[in-house]
């Protein structure tokens, strides 16, 4: 096992959750957004954007074995890596509101599917994720620094 | 007359000269984290040992050769790799300012290079310190 | 069948082959010594040049990613301690050699 792949392994984590963070503040930021953007020439509010992860862990070893074609008998050690962001397929939230500038005939608006609940806990979680990574990267950096104390002193 | 030439040495001297050259890299990179259209670079070296040893792997890269009397390029012998510089190409995750520098990969790197680098030192002063051994006998 | 051959009655050939025999087993001579330390020396220093070939080709592995930081740190201090006692014996035998050597006789 190979201890320096810790490094490379946490830094994808961190990188993944600082990108997930990012999502759920635009997702926030944009909580009352109607007009995101135009769509048949309308309006179409703001739709919630998450984040899809995949196990996966490009580096130049690992390209170079599949050029190779070489059987991995043993798993790899993966780091983490966002592969897309997608929009929420929930329908959005029908509000009546008739002094809407864009309330439709009937009087209702239509708000965006993001509901603040939700992405406070995703952030909490984004952020406890984020510190856990910076710990196990602490604990990686300080094994190995004990590592070469090995026959001093 | 030298004494410190032997082959795995010059190995060890070449991967902490390549320590120092990734730290300047990284530092660029840290440095241009938010310019616009800049695009990280690395040193590729540990990852050309890798290749040039060809443990286990079934193929070995092997250089093209277009006539064959010229030198073979990654078989035989370890060789002594240079250090190379690339420039990482790959998409940016930040559309708008078009720029693929990533903190916190730049941070592991720089923490993992600083090790790498402590122990290199460690590895040349153990070669001079069993060259001192003999000479002195002490 | 063991019988107590009283002295007299052995032959002179039976005492010859008894003490034939046992100046046979003697204790070796200073320069039997000598050669046996030296042979000594010579395979410690191979043991030593077989353990700084293991930390070159640690070296090599750990450069290509295969092995552990804490492996080639252990191999480094084996190689080293075992050349600090080759030496060290070394020179308490030159110390030795040098300090009978300044015997008056």
């Amino acid at each position: 096992m190979k201890l320096n792949t810790g490094f490379d392994i946490s830094a994808s984590a961190l990188t993944a959750n600082r990108l997930r963070m990012d999502v759920i503040s635009s997702n926030i930021a944009n909580a009352e957004t109607t007009r995101a953007k135009i769509e048949n020439g309308q309006y179409v509010p703001y739709k919630r954007k998450m984040v899809v992860l995949d196990a996966n862990q490009q580096s130049f070893s690992t390209l170079l074995d599949k050029s190779l074609n070489v059987n991995e008998k043993t798993t790899a050690l993966k780091g983490v890596r966002v592969t897309k962001i997608v929009e929420d397929t929930t329908p959005t939230k029908l509000v009546y509101n008739p002094n809407h500038p864009d309330a439709n005939a009937e009087g209702y608006v239509e708000m965006p599917n993001v509901d603040t609940t939700v992405e406070m806990i995703d952030m909490i979680a984004a952020q406890r994720a984020y510190e856990a990574n910076i710990t196990a990267l602490n604990a990686s950096k300080s094994i190995f620094q004990k590592s070469l104390t090995i026959g001093k002193g | 007359m030298t004494i410190l030439n032997g082959a795995s040495f010059k190995r060890m001297e070449a991967a902490l000269f390549a320590t120092e050259a990734r730290q300047r890299v990284i530092a660029n990179n840290i440095a241009n984290a938010e310019t616009p259209n800049f695009k990280r670079s690395e040193i590729l070296f540990e990852e050309l040992i890798e290749n040039a040893m060809g443990v286990n792997t079934n193929k070995r890269l092997e250089g093209f050769k277009t006539n064959e009397r010229h030198i073979t390029i990654g078989k035989g012998s370890l060789g002594l790799p240079r250090a190379q510089i690339v420039t990482d190409h790959t998409t940016a995750m930040n559309p708008l300012t078009n720029n693929n520098v990533d903190i916190e990969t730049e941070m592991a790197l720089l923490a993992k290079n600083q090790l790498n680098n402590q122990l290199y030192a460690n590895q040349i002063t153990h070669e001079i310190m069993m060259k001192k051994l003999a000479i002195t006998g002490r | 069948m063991s019988q107590i051959i009283p002295m007299n009655a052995l032959s002179l050939q039976q005492i010859q082959a008894k003490t034939a025999y046992n100046t046979q087993v003697k204790t070796p001579t200073t320069s039997e010594i000598t050669k046996t330390f030296g042979q000594y020396l010579n395979d410690a220093l191979t043991t030593v040049d077989q353990l700084e070939k293991t930390v070159h080709q640690k070296n090599d592995l750990y450069l290509a990613g295969k092995i552990d930081a804490s492996e080639l740190m252990i191999a480094a201090n084996e190689a080293q301690l075992s050349l600090q006692l080759t030496s060290e014996i070394r020179n308490k035998m030159i110390e030795a050699y040098q300090e009978i050597m300044r015997i008056h006789v």
